[in-house]
């Protein structure tokens, strides 16, 4: 189960890469206090880093973007907890039971409960990674361009299905990202809607568009918004309480174990991720409780269950991200464009021969869990004054950084230019409900999935039948990608049906 | 007897809808005349055909009115969509505009008046635009900003940032 070669390899790249170890201390700090302010996600933070991942190691920038993605894990739970207010989607169920502690007065504790569930969900869905890497493994090298091609489309299904309001519109999102990243020079060189700009040959440059989209966007829309600190958001933080709080989330390990495995296997479907998880993962715990209706009104196991499903949600996806090459969502979006920067195409291959680089990344995870526990009490009470950080400070400043990051990315100004129209393409999907991720991905997969497509043209000999009826995991994908398709709109037909017909009985 | 509450199209939306679709009529149609092959045309073909169809269904909803059933999925999205944004004053749509007509303008400028001096006009009038009246805060900050990052291009990057004086002015120490 677990290839010793590799792990001793990987033993020896993470002691021989101090540079990666340097990084992890403050991509966990720049995690937590990003994700602390509200209205900035992960996503938006690993967005604005990634053009600096440039200059690093594929080791050190993997390494780092996962230090981040773990330290916002927990710092969304801050404001969640001391305001009422989830600083991204990742942290809605951590509020239900978080905020109504803090009305009591027991927000130290909180924190304590949310920290300890964090660090334990996280280094629980990685240990179950660790020994499960080496069987995903094996089994996606069985899969072949015409699976590739379906899991893609399925993933991309999913994501529009599940993130956004409207399906139909999430998915002219994705199909739009997906046409987006065929743009320029094709696989059979053809050139294709580049308004005559060389610069567009190469395509549309991915990442300066995911800044667009992710950052700037979110930018624009926190623009004069100013959420409303009361004289009660203004608490002390006491260490010693917050001790309390870590020592009590150990009284409920069967919560803990609950949310780690919900968050390691749901989180590692395409379009489930950390904002899922967490919901999924509460309402399972209150759904199992003697005394559900406590939840809502303070219950710590609220808190636990929120916190270990949303943190152990980096594990699933990271298994997605690295073994098939398909996000699970906005923030594996940024890492795999990240390992494109690297010129490195994640999937089954990269699995197969670089499986001590992903050894070294999951053995370098259970030490973020320790630094992470280690970091957020010492950093809490930032954490806790960085909520109050005005939006009118924080909007020009990153706005500013994001032009440098897709400056230094492209070389001239076309990064830039393409950040600003995509920021503004990504604004107007937001403001009608048009699922920016989906779009993401589609851009993020579009030439992939031409590629396979493409292939399985060839291999199938002109789509001969008996090509797709002797390979049955596709057969199997293919019905999936159908159920996600239309499972929605099968069953609100049969609802509309079941309620125009007068009742019997 | 209660009357159907009248159902208005939201304009702003059908003309976002009839802006994606004309952007993949445009592509389907220079990809076409690129080259008429079914290779070329094996991904975008059906691709753009879909999301055409869809952009259309989803105008007739929108001019129709002919409301889906929410699902429990988007319940749940909507519930967590408000909880998150259940105690920020949401920003008006003037000063959005004007955020977004600032930073195109600054990437813009860029290249005529230098990234330091864009960046310095850009912090300073974004600060004033969002409600930033202490003029040594604003000016402070801008300035900050404009001399760290400047400084940040000069030193770190490998191709050369236009700049207005930064670069005279760090050749000169």
């Amino acid at each position: 189960m677990i290839d010793w070669q590799a792990l001793q390899s990987a033993l020896h790249l993470l002691g021989s890469s101090y540079s990666a170890w340097l990084l992890t201390i403050p991509g966990i700090a720049l995690g937590m206090l990003g994700g602390a302010i509200p209205g900035v996600s992960s996503a938006l933070i690993l967005a604005i880093v990634l053009p600096a991942t440039l200059w690093m190691s594929l080791l050190s920038s993997l390494i780092f973007m996962t230090a981040i993605y773990t330290g916002a894990a927990f710092g969304v739970a801050i404001p969640a907890i001391l305001m009422g207010v989830p600083g991204s989607p990742a942290a809605v169920a951590t509020s239900f039971d978080g905020y109504p502690m803090t009305q009591r007065g027991e927000h130290n504790v909180a924190l304590g409960l949310a920290l300890a569930a964090s660090t334990l969900g996280h280094m629980g869905a990685y240990l179950i990674l660790f020994f499960g890497i080496g069987v995903i493994s094996h089994a996606v090298l069985k899969l072949g361009p015409l699976e590739m091609l379906l899991l893609m489309l399925w993933g991309l299904t999913l994501i529009a299905a599940l993130r956004g309001r409207y399906v139909t519109r999430s998915l002219v999102s994705g199909l739009i990202g997906i046409l987006i990243a065929t743009i320029g020079l094709s696989p059979r060189d053809v050139i294709r809607g580049t308004f005559n700009f060389p610069e567009l040959l190469d395509g549309v440059p991915i990442v300066p568009a995911m800044i667009g989209l992710f950052a700037a966007s979110e930018l624009f829309n926190l623009a004069g918004t100013s959420y409303l600190v009361s004289r009660s958001d203004l608490r002390t933080v006491r260490i010693r309480e917050i001790a309390r709080g870590m020592v009590d989330a150990l009284r409920y390990p069967i919560v803990i174990l609950r949310g780690l495995v919900i968050g390691a296997t749901i989180g590692g479907l395409p379009g489930v991720g950390a904002a899922v998880c967490n919901l999924v993962s509460y309402a399972e715990t209150r759904r199992g409780d003697k005394h559900p209706e406590s939840f809502g009104k303070g219950n710590p196991k609220g808190v636990i269950a929120a916190e270990s499903g949303n943190a152990s949600s980096e594990a699933g996806s990271m298994a997605t991200l690295l073994a098939l090459g398909i996000p699970g969502g906005a923030s594996s979006a940024v890492m795999l464009a990240a390992l494109s920067l690297h010129d490195v195409t994640s999937g089954p291959q990269f699995l197969d021969t670089s499986k001590d680089v992903v050894y070294a990344i999951i053995l370098n995870n259970f030490v973020q869990g320790a630094i992470m526990l280690a970091l957020g009490l010492g950093l809490i009470g930032l954490m806790a004054n960085v909520i109050r950080i005005p939006v009118r400070i924080l909007i020009p400043v990153i706005l500013v950084l994001a032009t440098f990051g897709s400056y230094g990315l492209s070389g001239n100004m076309a990064g830039p230019l393409t950040m600003v129209v995509f920021g503004l393409v990504g604004w107007l999907m937001q403001r009608h409900d048009y699922s920016v991720p989906a779009c993401v991905v589609g851009l993020i997969l579009g030439g992939k999935v031409e590629a396979n497509l493409l292939q399985t043209y060839q291999i199938s000999g002109g789509w001969q039948f008996s090509y797709f009826a002797g390979r049955p995991i596709a057969m199997v994908l293919l019905l999936l990608l159908l159920f996600s398709l239309f499972s929605r709109p099968i069953m609100q037909w049969w609802r509309r049906r079941r309620a125009a017909s007068p009742v019997a009985l | 007897m209660l009357r159907e509450r009248e159902h208005v199209p939201d304009w702003e939306h059908l003309l976002f809808a009839a802006l994606l679709l004309a952007f993949i009529v445009w592509y389907l149609w220079t990809a076409a005349a690129a080259s008429l092959t079914f290779s070329n045309l094996i991904l975008i073909g059906p691709v753009g055909a879909v999301a055409a169809g869809l952009l259309l269904y989803i105008a007739s909803v929108e001019i129709f009115g002919r409301t889906p059933v929410a699902s429990a999925a988007s319940i749940q999205a909507d519930v967590a969509a408000s909880a998150a944004h259940g105690r920020f004053r949401s920003g008006s749509l003037a000063t959005i505009a004007a955020l977004i007509g600032l930073f195109g303008a600054y990437v813009v400028a860029i290249p005529y008046i230098g990234f330091d001096v864009a960046t310095f006009l850009f912090v300073g009038a974004t600060l004033w635009l969002l409600g930033e009246r202490n003029i040594a805060v604003l000016l402070s900050l801008a300035l900050g900003i404009a001399v760290a990052l400047s400084l940040a291009a000069l030193t770190l990057l490998t191709f050369p940032m236009p700049m207005a004086v930064a670069r005279a002015v760090w050749s000169g120490l």
